[in-house]
């Protein structure tokens, strides 16, 4: 370790910033060598400097006022935050809202009372088992569906109708 | 019954973040109560106003608050602090147009001449309250007349205390940039007081 090595390491060796070995062998040639011990050591006294002036400094102001304004600003960053997730929101619940009001009118024109007050037109369209389906009607069935296939069994009494005829 | 030697453990930074961004506001005011100094004292030495220093202690938080799921810990919640901090002095001194009579006079590498000294008190001046006053007095004037980027790197160095990776981290700049800035900084200094330290 020469001088012009203690020079360019100083300032690390200041920061301890160098690795172990190399902070020993600067420690070890500053104890021997009065100039660059003089040279850490004011180093030394400028980062204690800036230090204690700025540390001063900033004791002697009062920040009694930056917890308010932080919650303030804070308070607005909420508001902002819940105006933008109501309208992000908002799409979904109108589409909501829409089929809602959708269904609602389908179901209203299908349960009321024919009220015509001229003839009606009917459009009727026949399926495959209708006849089948309408010889059942008035029948004891039940109903069940199988929640994993989706499959729907109907169970017909046959001693209460006269499906075999 | 509690004992009254018993202290409450001090939540870490990153659990007062994810109480925070709950929604839990007293966490968040912990943040601001544990840091609020420090990024003051950045502030104030990178702006050397009160007004300004304050006004941006107000805004980083305000800032944090808003982008706090943005921290993603990979490094201190105050490196991000400062960060924000930092860059809010550089805007700060942008909008009162300062920086330009802020660049360095030299390229920070190379070597410079020592600029005009006032002349210090005697060695053996025994009144160390005037002789603490004008070290004062000169590093401010010295402070100021480094570019942002200097002072920067040495207000987190001397009183914040950050190792250079943290520094580099906060000034999004390579390590070896920290390093060199450091090394002309401090001689710029040591130039403005020489016959006080």
């Amino acid at each position: 370790m020469t001088c012009a090595d203690v020079e360019r390491l100083a300032d690390a060796f200041a920061d301890a910033e160098l690795p172990a070995p190399t902070m020993l062998a600067v420690a070890r040639h500053a104890a021997g060598c009065s100039t660059c011990d003089e040279s850490v050591r004011r180093l030394q006294a400028l980062q204690e400097s800036v230090a204690q002036a700025v540390r001063a400094e900033t004791d002697a102001l009062d920040l009694s006022g930056v917890w308010p304004a932080v919650a303030a600003a804070a308070d607005r960053v909420d508001a902002r935050r819940s105006w933008s997730r109501r309208a992000r929101a908002l799409p979904a619940a109108l589409a909501g809202a829409l089929a809602v009001a959708a269904a609602a009118v389908f179901w209203m024109q299908g349960v009321r009372p024919a009220v015509e007050s001229g003839p009606a037109v009917v459009v009727s369209r026949t399926l495959p088992n209708q006849a089948y389906i309408d010889r059942l009607a008035g029948k004891d069935l039940r109903l069940r569906r199988e929640p994993r296939s989706g499959t729907t069994i109907i169970w017909v009494n046959a001693t209460a109708g006269d499906l075999g005829r | 019954m509690p004992s009254e030697g018993l202290r409450a453990v001090p939540s870490s930074d990153w659990e007062l973040v994810r109480r925070a961004r709950e929604g839990d506001r007293d966490a968040f005011r912990e943040l601001v109560e544990r840091y609020q100094r420090r990024v003051a004292s950045l502030a104030l030495g990178m702006l050397r106003s009160r007004e300004d220093a304050l006004d941006v202690v107000q805004e980083t938080f305000a800032k944090a608050y808003q982008h706090l799921d943005r921290f993603k810990g990979d490094s201190g919640f105050y490196t991000w602090l400062y960060r924000i901090a930092f860059n809010l002095c550089i805007d700060q001194q942008r909008r009162e147009g300062k920086l330009a009579d802020l660049r360095p006079p030299h390229d920070e590498t190379g070597s410079m001449e020592p600029p005009p000294t006032v002349d210090g008190p005697p060695p053996d001046e025994p009144f160390q309250r005037v002789r603490s006053a004008e070290i004062g007095q000169r590093l401010e004037q010295a402070m100021r007349e480094l570019t942002p980027d200097h002072r920067a790197v040495i207000l987190l160095r001397e009183v914040q205390g950050l190792s250079y990776e943290e520094i580099s981290r906060v000034l999004e700049c390579p390590k070896g940039t920290v390093m060199s800035r450091l090394h002309y900084a401090r001689r710029q200094l040591q130039s403005r007081l020489r016959e006080l330290l």
